[in-house]
């Protein structure tokens, strides 16, 4: 009897002594120069914009969705979406983390045990250079940030110029996410306040879709909305063995939308055309390529 | 039960007909758009999808309705429907893992081609049909003992093979991407195609639901019989065994046809036979051929509903969302009176 009480209280005496430095108040790190920063990103986009500012180096760990650039790829997983580990993530002891507004959970628990926290919005144009803008404030790279942020601008500017140089009229445009389940449903479009909106207009282009962010419609309305060029966005990753051909037919019985009737439905399998970041220069290229073919500069699939 | 004459069935049948066809005609004429915003090229095109979509829902519509009536006799359960025995589930499995990994080169068959026209099968659609044929024979192989089925053990059975396959449904939902997993819960709403023509599909689809609604036509009188007992219905000269087994096969097939087709819309197998019941009594040589109208008619303006909602408000709502909604009430309702509705005891 008086053993098991022993066995008991030094049990406890054991458990107690485990978890005390856990209770105790964390203690800010002494805060490193910000050249020396290390960072986990969780963003796609974000990892990418480190990787084109020369900060791979820094980056100790990703999400399972940023796979771009390839050097990324070998960087260890700490989460996706839906769920990050937060031990790993202590693991590592970064000094900051970038993640998604909506593991806001995640925030309190890693500003709790010392490591500084950021979401930003990554949505439009602007925001883009102003996440570079920041990023290169806290890893003390502004200088890469600077010359990241002249580079897009001049890429923007000469498919803007590359637009105005052939002349064209506004183009009414249709960009949309095919189904690939069981045969799909009604249509997914992409409408206003988005990136993509942005950059249909910046390439010259006018997007049909009267609605905000992302919405499904019949496409009796997509026949009213009479698109001059669909856009079927569908990146080799989301959409499973479907070639250019398939997508394309779905549509074919619509003849009486302008795009089908004079072939301008494009398949465009390139992923950086929905994600706001560095390669969105490239990404209003293909566009604008589409929207105004020029001979040997409108890329293979925008003929057809 | 009142007495059935010729002129009674006829005249219930055609007026359920008759029904149908304003429907669907109305139909043709309502849609997302207003018909009168279209010129005279898009108008045909317009009405072509509308057309196509009207029959699609007759098919499933029908399908679904006549096997609820089947598999509420058979079971002689009022709370059965066509997925009560895990067929939509593994019929869902097959369109969703088919959906993810056949290659693009092996998602059409050629299996007719007669000069310019070529007939081509959908994969995606009879790897669904597939997976609910194996469903078929594995729930039949679990529940029966030595030939015999029993209902009960078919019950059990089938919710056993139920929570299966929506656990591995769950599981792929799981494991793909976020697009994809939003693609799977979307189709799992249930819904009546889109952008894509499905006349193919449906060409084929329509003989295999014809030839199962003739079935449950001749086996109208047995369900009957089969409402005042096993006993007394072998008694009275029904081999009740084979007569099951029909039923259940069949049953299955169209359950697993609609499934395939157009993703495990809910409810209508459950409602449209109750609702025909209180109008026209238990009596299943009417109540066959009526769910095959009364279906469609469900199904059509349920579908209707959704392509009305101005997307504004709620663009591209699964119809099944709907029937769904239309069918929890009336369940509870069913649920609540209490009293014998179906085909035999509760």
């Amino acid at each position: 009897m008086l053993r098991h009480g022993v066995m008991t209280v030094s049990w406890l005496a054991l458990a107690l002594a485990l978890a005390a430095p856990g209770c105790r108040r964390p203690v800010p790190r002494a805060e490193k120069p910000p050249h020396e920063r290390t960072v986990v990103s969780l963003v796609p986009s974000v990892t990418e914009t480190l990787f084109a500012m020369g900060l791979g180096p820094r980056v100790v760990a990703r999400s399972s969705y940023c796979t771009y650039p390839e050097e990324a790829r070998v960087l260890p997983v700490v989460g996706d979406a839906r769920d990050v580990s937060f031990e790993r993530v202590l693991q590592l002891r970064p000094d900051l983390v970038v993640f998604n507004t909506s593991d806001a959970r995640f925030y309190d628990r890693l500003t709790s045990a010392g490591i500084r926290c950021l979401s930003p919005r990554m949505e439009t144009v602007d925001d883009v250079y102003a996440v570079i803008d920041l990023l290169g404030r806290e890893l003390g790279a502004e200088a890469q940030g600077e010359r990241l942020v002249l580079k897009l601008r001049s890429e923007l500017l000469a498919a803007k110029n590359l637009v105005e140089q052939r002349g064209r009229g506004d183009v009414g445009v249709l960009v949309t996410f095919p189904a690939t389940v069981g045969g799909g449903g009604d249509v997914r479009v992409v409408g206003r306040d988005t990136f993509v909106d942005e950059l249909l207009t910046l390439a010259g282009g006018r997007n049909v879709v009267p609605l905000d962010r992302y919405a499904t419609v019949s496409v009796e309305t997509v026949v009213t909305w009479a698109p001059e060029v669909i856009v079927i966005s569908a990146p080799g990753d989301i959409a499973p063995g479907l070639t250019d051909e398939q997508y394309r037919s779905a549509w074919s019985r619509w003849d009486a939308i302008p795009a089908v009737r004079s072939g301008r439905v494009v398949v465009l399998r390139e992923s950086y055309l929905t994600i706001p970041g560095p390669r969105m220069g490239r990404a209003a290229r293909l566009l604008v390529g589409v929207l105004h073919p020029d001979g040997a500069a409108a890329p293979e699939n925008a003929a057809q | 039960m009142k007495q059935l004459t010729a002129k009674r069935y006829l005249v219930t049948v055609f007026g359920a007909m008759l029904v149908w066809l304003a429907v669907a005609a109305v139909a043709l004429l309502v849609g997302a758009e207003d018909i009168r915003s279209f010129d005279a090229d898009a108008l045909w095109r317009v009405i072509d999808y509308r057309l196509e979509r009207v029959l699609m829902a007759a098919l499933v519509g029908a399908a679904l309705a006549t096997s609820g009536v089947a598999f509420q006799a058979l079971l002689r359960n009022p709370l059965a429907e066509p997925y009560v025995l895990g067929v939509s589930g593994g019929a869902s499995l097959g369109v969703i893992l088919g959906s993810i990994f056949l290659p693009g080169a092996m998602r059409a068959v050629t299996i007719l081609r007669a000069g310019q026209a070529v007939v081509t099968l959908d994969t995606v659609g009879l790897c669904g049909f597939l997976m609910a044929l194996l469903t078929i024979a594995g729930v039949y192989g679990m529940a029966q003992r030595r030939g015999r089925l029993d209902p009960y053990r078919l019950i059990l059975t089938g919710v056993v093979v139920n929570a299966f396959f929506a656990a591995a449904i769950m599981l792929t939902a799981a494991l793909a991407g976020d697009r994809l997993r939003n693609e799977i819960i979307f189709w799992l709403m249930g819904g009546l195609g889109g952008l894509g023509s499905r006349w193919e599909e449906m060409g084929l689809a329509a003989p295999l639901i014809v030839a199962g609604v003739a079935v449950f036509a001749v086996q109208a009188k047995g369900f009957n019989l089969l409402a005042f007992g096993e006993d007394t219905a072998a008694s009275l000269g029904l081999h009740v065994e084979r007569h099951r087994r029909t039923a259940f096969v069949v049953a299955s097939v169209l359950a697993g046809t609609s499934v395939s087709l157009a993703g495990p819309i809910g409810f209508v197998g459950l409602i449209v036979p109750h609702i025909l019941r209180m109008i026209v009594g238990p009596d299943h040589r009417l109540l066959v051929p009526l769910s095959v109208f009364g279906g469609a008619v469900f199904l059509t303006v349920a579908d209707r509903l959704v392509q009305m909602i101005p997307y504004e408000v709620a663009g591209g709502l699964p119809v099944g969302v709907v029937t769904a909604l239309c069918g929890v009430p009336f369940f509870i309702i069913l649920l609540r009176r209490g009293r014998r509705m179906g085909g035999g005891a509760t």
